[in-house]
């Protein structure tokens, strides 16, 4: 487990000017570039001038000091970016489940509170609105804290150490996510192993790299929406099937986003994994599901997964794995609701996306088992039954992408149906 | 550090940086400054386009064209107009009536300098070149109906996009000319009032009916609210109507008023259009509708006017949208008057004029409202 105290050997001292300059210049040329091409909003490009001026000044603080700085600094963004009240509204809710969590009462007990706190949070959503709180002041509590609190209570559940509040802090308090709503899960254990475990040269290299192909994939994202056709003139196979894939291609925002999110993180030192993969290369759904918003699919392993399949695993790991994944995309459901409620104040319970993550997880059961009834290693590069394999993937999932967004399966159906698929 | 992170990142942002600076010329400079608009729908794909993530992310993408905290204070003074920034209804240029319906009218003859730009007013009371005299085998005059963006609030009369789409038919032998009847500030139940009481004194033949933000946004009825707060006639009985079921009553606020006529919008807006066209056809009089966008304001504008293709489909006229006007320009608000006024400037004038002359020269349906129907040809 990191602490604060040295964990990587500093780099000889003469080459690291050249290295921030080099590193500083790359993040001026993105804020050029973000500004040039308009990427995201005004509030965004806030958010980058903010980021380069801390990682500016982190870059040359002793060791010891980097992540305290990382957690004092993203804190005090919060007051420039959000304003006093909605800052203060965030820590006050943020220590308060810290406080809970920290109670000298039995674990039960302490998750019983931590839950209400959450009930009762979600139901303030709902009725405590202007002037108490802004509009934008909810989606921020959902998206700081409906998932991560989850991760956080497995985490110190099962963790011998006591849990530090500077810990807490800078986990949950990520500079990114003050702007970006939609946010990776990131995981709990996984952000404190990644703290200054690399160079951090070498972390905030890969962290531009990552925020440079978020902005690549913002752009595409723009090229997509300028040539996408009409639904209510799908009429034709062709047209149809162009529609679906870039329905489906419209996912370049948020992985772009992700990207972007993660690589801020990155200047800081913390060397978190990449949230996508070449998830358009999938071969199988099962890799589909490991290459698309891989933070959310371990996540999902985490917390649903392995805990019921080594439950059920003596009555057979085949019958397990149904049962786990089975349950895990039935908790990806009501998850994604629950994240609709919290985002946009209602949950999103319709047909189309039911069916969705039915049809999905039931993909998912049989590619699993497939896996396991027939190991092999796995294969990259291009072989023609690796091809054949990302052609099928491709197509399934854009078949389902397409259901998923759609706003109800009689639209879905009308436009499959070469009838035109308009509302 | 990763020399080849530090090579393929370097790459990519000076490729970004090469390519948005580029002055590209045709089709590809018009795909590039496309691109550099953030939000674009090139057609009504909302409903099918807008799934899970998209709602997800434009829940994010509103909230982060209104800035918080210490930034909202920050863009604040970038767009706070200063205190002299004129409104029409403040000048002396317009005369108020405290009878009339529409509150007030430009004041023929007047002479003002506004945002920047003469503004004259004819003798016939429009912001517009002198009229011609109404005669037999005249011109064929057709009246354009909006608000200040019509008007041409802050550039000069003979750039606005009428008055440069009046040029450009007459040089290719139309004998047309387009009456400018647009107030700055008028809203769609003022406009209605316009097709009804102004366009037969000017001996208009055929309408362009300008839709507006101002026409559809959530404070399209505060003319109805300033008119009953005033303890005016509505005029109209479907507007008292309104009234009554909204529960306005006398004493409350210009704001409580505007807060309980609010949710019926769409039901205004549905009469007034339907009112206009109706009473167009009846006059002989053909009519288009025009939607007209500021610059960098198009999508809200889009949003807002979505719900009323209903209706347009089932008026049956010719419906121009102007949403792309402006998508040769990478940074729209260089065509904003001002940081606080997003009135197009003579440059946005220019845009809007060649996308509806481009318009015209394409449509038959508008060439019938504007050229009449022996005269409708391709250019």
């Amino acid at each position: 487990m990191a602490t604060d105290s040295v964990t990587v050997p500093e780099r000889a001292c003469t080459a690291r000017p050249l290295r921030f300059l080099l590193l500083l210049a790359q993040l001026v040329g993105l804020a050029f570039v973000i500004r040039l091409w308009n990427i995201e909003s005004r509030l965004f490009a806030d958010l980058v001038s903010l980021t380069i001026l801390g990682f500016a000044v982190h870059y040359w603080l002793p060791l010891a000091w980097r992540y305290r700085f990382f957690v004092g600094y993203s804190i005090a963004c919060a007051f420039v970016i959000l304003g006093v009240k909605a800052s203060i509204g965030l820590l006050a809710i943020g220590l308060l489940i810290y406080g809970l969590v920290r109670l000298p009462v039995s674990w039960w007990a302490r998750i019983t509170l931590v839950v209400l706190l959450g009930i009762a949070l979600m139901v303030a959503r709902t009725l405590v609105g202007e002037p108490w709180v802004t509009s934008g002041f909810w989606p921020l509590v959902g998206s700081i804290f409906m998932f991560r609190t989850i991760v956080y209570i497995y985490d110190v559940r099962h963790s011998s150490r006591t849990p530090r509040l500077i810990d807490f802090l800078g986990y949950f308090y990520l500079l990114p996510n003050y702007y970006f709503l939609l946010f990776p899960v990131v995981d709990h254990q996984t952000f404190l192993v990644a703290r200054d475990r690399k160079p951090l040269d070498d972390c905030a290299q890969t962290g531009i790299r990552w925020i440079v192909r978020g902005i690549v994939q913002l752009i595409l994202y723009r090229v997509i929406v300028l040539y996408m056709p009409d639904p209510a003139n799908m009429t034709t196979i062709p047209g149809v099937a162009g529609f679906m894939v870039m329905t489906y291609l419209l996912y370049l925002r948020v992985s772009g986003q992700f990207h972007i999110a993660i690589g801020m993180i990155h200047l800081f030192g913390i060397d978190l994994p990449e949230t996508h993969r070449k998830y358009l290369l999938a071969s199988s759904i099962a890799d589909f599901w490991r290459r698309i918003n891989i933070y959310w699919k371990d996540f999902i392993l985490k917390i649903f997964y392995l805990p019921i399949f080594f439950r059920l695993r003596k009555g057979g790991e085949v019958r397990a794995a149904v049962i786990a994944t089975s349950i895990a995309f039935l908790a990806t459901w009501a998850l994604h609701a629950y994240q609709t409620y919290w985002l946009l104040g209602v949950p999103l319970l319709t047909l189309p996306d039911t069916l969705f993550w039915a049809i999905l997880g039931f993909l998912m059961v049989l590619s699993s088992v497939h896996e396991m009834k027939n190991p092999a290693p796995a294969v990259e590069g291009v072989t023609p039954k690796r091809v054949f394999g990302v052609l099928v993937t491709f197509v399934t999932i854009t078949i389902l992408w397409s259901l998923w967004n759609a706003p109800s399966l009689d639209i879905w159906f009308r436009m499959v149906s070469l009838r035109g698929g308009g509302a | 550090m990763n020399r080849r992170d530090l090579i393929a990142s370097v790459v990519s942002i000076t490729v970004m940086v090469l390519l948005g600076l580029a002055p590209a010329t045709g089709w590809y400079g018009s795909f590039l400054a496309r691109l550099h608009v953030p939000s674009m729908n090139t057609h009504e794909a909302d409903a099918v386009t807008a799934g899970y993530y998209e709602d997800l992310l434009d829940a994010t993408a509103v909230r982060g064209s209104t800035p918080t905290g210490l930034t909202s204070s920050m863009s604040a003074s970038r767009t706070r107009p200063p205190a002299d920034w004129p409104r029409l209804h403040e000048t002396e240029g317009v005369v108020w009536d405290p009878d009339s319906y529409q509150r007030f009218t430009l004041r023929p003859g007047s002479t003002l300098d506004y945002k920047g730009a003469p503004l004259d007013v004819n003798a016939d009371g429009y912001r517009d070149r002198a009229f011609s005299p109404i005669e037999e085998g005249g011109p064929r005059r057709v009246a354009i109906i909006g608000a200040s963006i019509t008007m041409g609030s802050g550039v000069p009369v003979d750039s606005t996009f009428e008055n440069l789409l009046e040029d450009a038919l007459r040089e290719r032998g139309h004998d047309i000319e387009l009456l400018n009847l647009a107030v700055a500030g008028y809203r769609g139940t003022q406009l209605v009032d316009m097709v009804l009481e102004a366009t037969r004194p000017v001996g208009a033949d055929a309408i362009l009916l300008v839709v507006n933000d101002l026409t559809v946004n959530p404070r399209a009825m505060l003319h109805l609210a300033r008119l009953l707060s005033e303890g005016r006639d509505p005029k109209y009985p479907f507007l008292a109507g309104i009234a009554e079921r909204a529960g306005v009553v006398e004493g409350m606020s210009e704001e409580e008023m505007l807060d309980r006529l609010q949710p019926y919008n769409d039901e205004v807006n549905e009469w007034w259009l339907t009112t206009a066209v109706h009473h167009a056809r009846e006059q002989g009089m053909p009519i288009a509708l025009l939607v007209v966008p500021q610059p960098g304001t198009v999508e809200p504008l889009r949003k807002r006017v979505k719900p009323l293709h209903a209706l347009f489909a089932s008026l049956d006229v010719p419906v121009i949208s102007l949403y792309r006007s402006y998508d040769v320009v990478r940074d729209q608000s260089t065509l904003w008057l001002r940081p606080w006024d997003r009135h197009p400037t003579v440059e946005g004038h220019e845009l809007l004029h060649r996308a509806l002359l481009g318009a015209v020269e394409k449509r038959a349906d508008l060439q019938e409202v504007l050229f009449g129907r022996e005269q409708t040809h391709d250019d």
